[in-house]
């Protein structure tokens, strides 16, 4: 029945994981990796209907496609999967799939895989270097390894065999790992924004033999105000829509260079 | 300044380290930035900047995802180049330099995603006429403008006029702009932050911002310590929305409305 050997399926799976960057573009960013992922099965699958194989092809290619990269492979499998059952007008049903699924897959992914093992794993990494110690390092290899390599091979197995339901059975279990690694990632951020951003006012002033440090004043109101104050600032200012991630380092460093010329940081 | 084999080896690393990552998607979630600073440290024979860069650049990057095909600043370019050249000259230079790279470098980043339409549109033709195969050996050709533009491009332009450049801002740098890069490089982690904080879900959950604040502010504790109570926290929510759910159910599923 199926048209596709196991070692189809293997290589299939290989080309799934090294996706991302084929071709990367504005229009459909990530459309053209997954076109170099799914053509070499359509070829086999469909083998001899060169004309079927193209418009296949234009399917996937053309329309805009982009999510995380390890949650994605919960879609190529379930795709591929759709694909060998050779259903009249199947790719439309993959497509769709494919645009529908990639936005909340996005946003779990990026919170679970990207945004909170981030947090964690960075501060070590970025702490245990200030140390002279790589052991954060290695523990960051050891979570690629597992998130990029394990998990992806696990999710487009399981995207193959069982289509998405796999996920969605998962979701109560999702759900919860979602909320707990936020939580946990939000109180590593909460820790890490005092003992990270590091601003003191070193001005002192002085009337006749009367000084007032600025500094004690501010630690006298809480200790980390400074810290937490530019933190709500810059967060305050990436909400317009105007303000990109570059604009406000350029900004940070344009008031950082002034403020230290006057003296005050 | 740098010797020949030093440049070649730098330019050679970062290439590769790109190509594999980008090629085969097992880039680093995180640490990369500590990683690419500890091989050019070896490589200038300089591991004490490898390390210090590595790691204050790591702590500036964390907050920094380019989700959903954005730009942030590029701190692996920016590590590389501000550890050779803080190696050459003093940790404060390495530091300002790397700052700047990698703020620049994200323009590279946007130019090479727009290059990518390119090869979109060689695929498509390609496609038209019926050469599936064409379309995928051009979608893979289309892999290396992002390479070069991210790697070694900026980095030969930067080693054949940089380094003159940066001696003489070195001789002649007032005091004042150099700490004000360094004041930069320990406020520019807020940024990181405050991105974290808009991507994470703050609503209903700013009690956890605050306990990790508490933790280090009052009592010293650092990331580690924070993960840790972290998880206990995660795991109360956990149960107690489970125990929740197992009551609604017993009572039958509560009236929705």
């Amino acid at each position: 029945m199926s048209k596709l050997s196991k070692s189809d399926v293997k290589k299939a799976m290989i080309r799934s994981m090294c996706y991302q960057w084929q071709s990367f573009n504005y229009e459909t960013m990530q459309s053209p990796g997954f076109t170099r992922f799914i053509v070499p099965s359509l070829q086999k699958i469909y083998a001899g209907n060169d004309e079927l194989i193209a418009q296949k092809t234009e399917q996937y290619l053309s329309t805009f496609y982009n999510t995380e990269n390890t949650m994605g492979q919960i879609i190529h499998g379930a795709a591929l999967a759709l694909e060998e059952s050779e259903a009249d007008g199947i790719t439309d049903t993959a497509v769709a799939l494919r645009t529908g699924l990639m936005g909340p897959f996005a946003g779990l992914g990026d919170s679970i895989f990207k945004v909170s093992s981030k947090v964690i794993f960075g501060s070590l990494a970025g702490y245990m270097a200030l140390e002279n110690s790589i052991v954060g390092l290695l523990l960051c290899v050891a979570l690629c390894i597992v998130c990029n390599g394990f998990i992806r091979y696990w999710f487009f197995m399981n995207g193959y065999k069982q289509g998405v339901s796999f996920i969605t059975t998962k979701q109560d279990m999702i759900k919860g790992l979602t909320a707990a690694v936020t939580i946990m990632g939000l109180v590593v951020v909460g820790c890490m924004i005092p003992s990270t951003v590091k601003i003191t006012v070193p001005y002192v002033f002085a009337y006749g033999d009367a000084t007032q440090s600025i500094q004690d004043i501010l630690d006298a109101i809480f200790p980390y105000l400074l810290p937490a104050l530019v933190t709500w600032l810059i967060y305050k200012g990436l909400g317009s829509k105007k303000m990109t991630t570059v604009r406000m380092v350029w900004l940070i460093i344009v008031i950082c260079i002034v403020l230290t010329w006057i003296g005050i940081l | 300044m740098f010797t020949i084999p030093q440049i070649v080896l730098i330019i050679l690393w970062f290439t590769f380290y790109n190509a594999f990552t980008g090629y085969t998607g097992l880039s680093l979630v995180a640490g990369g930035v500590v990683f690419n600073g500890l091989v050019t440290g070896l490589i200038m024979g300089d591991l004490a900047t490898g390390f210090y860069l590595g790691g204050t650049y790591e702590l500036m990057n964390i907050g920094l995802n380019p989700l959903g095909g954005s730009t942030v600043p590029n701190y692996n370019m920016g590590v590389v180049v501000g550890v050779a050249f803080g190696a050459v000259t003093n940790l404060e230079t390495g530091m300002a330099v790397g700052i700047v790279v990698a703020t620049l470098a994200s323009t590279l980043d946007v130019l090479a995603k727009m290059v990518g339409s390119f090869f979109l549109h060689k695929a498509q033709n390609k496609v038209a006429e019926k050469d599936v195969n064409g379309a995928v050996k051009w979608i893979n050709i289309g892999f290396w403008p992002r390479i070069i533009l991210d790697a070694p491009l900026p980095l030969i332009i930067l080693f054949a006029f940089g380094a003159p450049i940066v001696e003489a801002i070195n001789n002649f740098i007032p005091a004042w702009l150099l700490d004000g890069f360094k004041n930069a490089g320990n406020m520019l982690p807020a940024i990181g932050f405050a991105i974290l904080l808009r991507s994470m879900n703050l609503k209903g959950n700013f009690q956890y911002v605050l306990i990790g604040f508490v933790l280090f502010a009052y009592f010293g504790i650092g990331a580690l310590g924070a993960a840790l109570i972290g998880i206990a926290l995660a795991m109360i929510a956990y149960y107690n929305n489970q125990k929740i759910a197992d009551l609604q159910n017993s009572m039958g599923g509560v009236d929705d409305e």
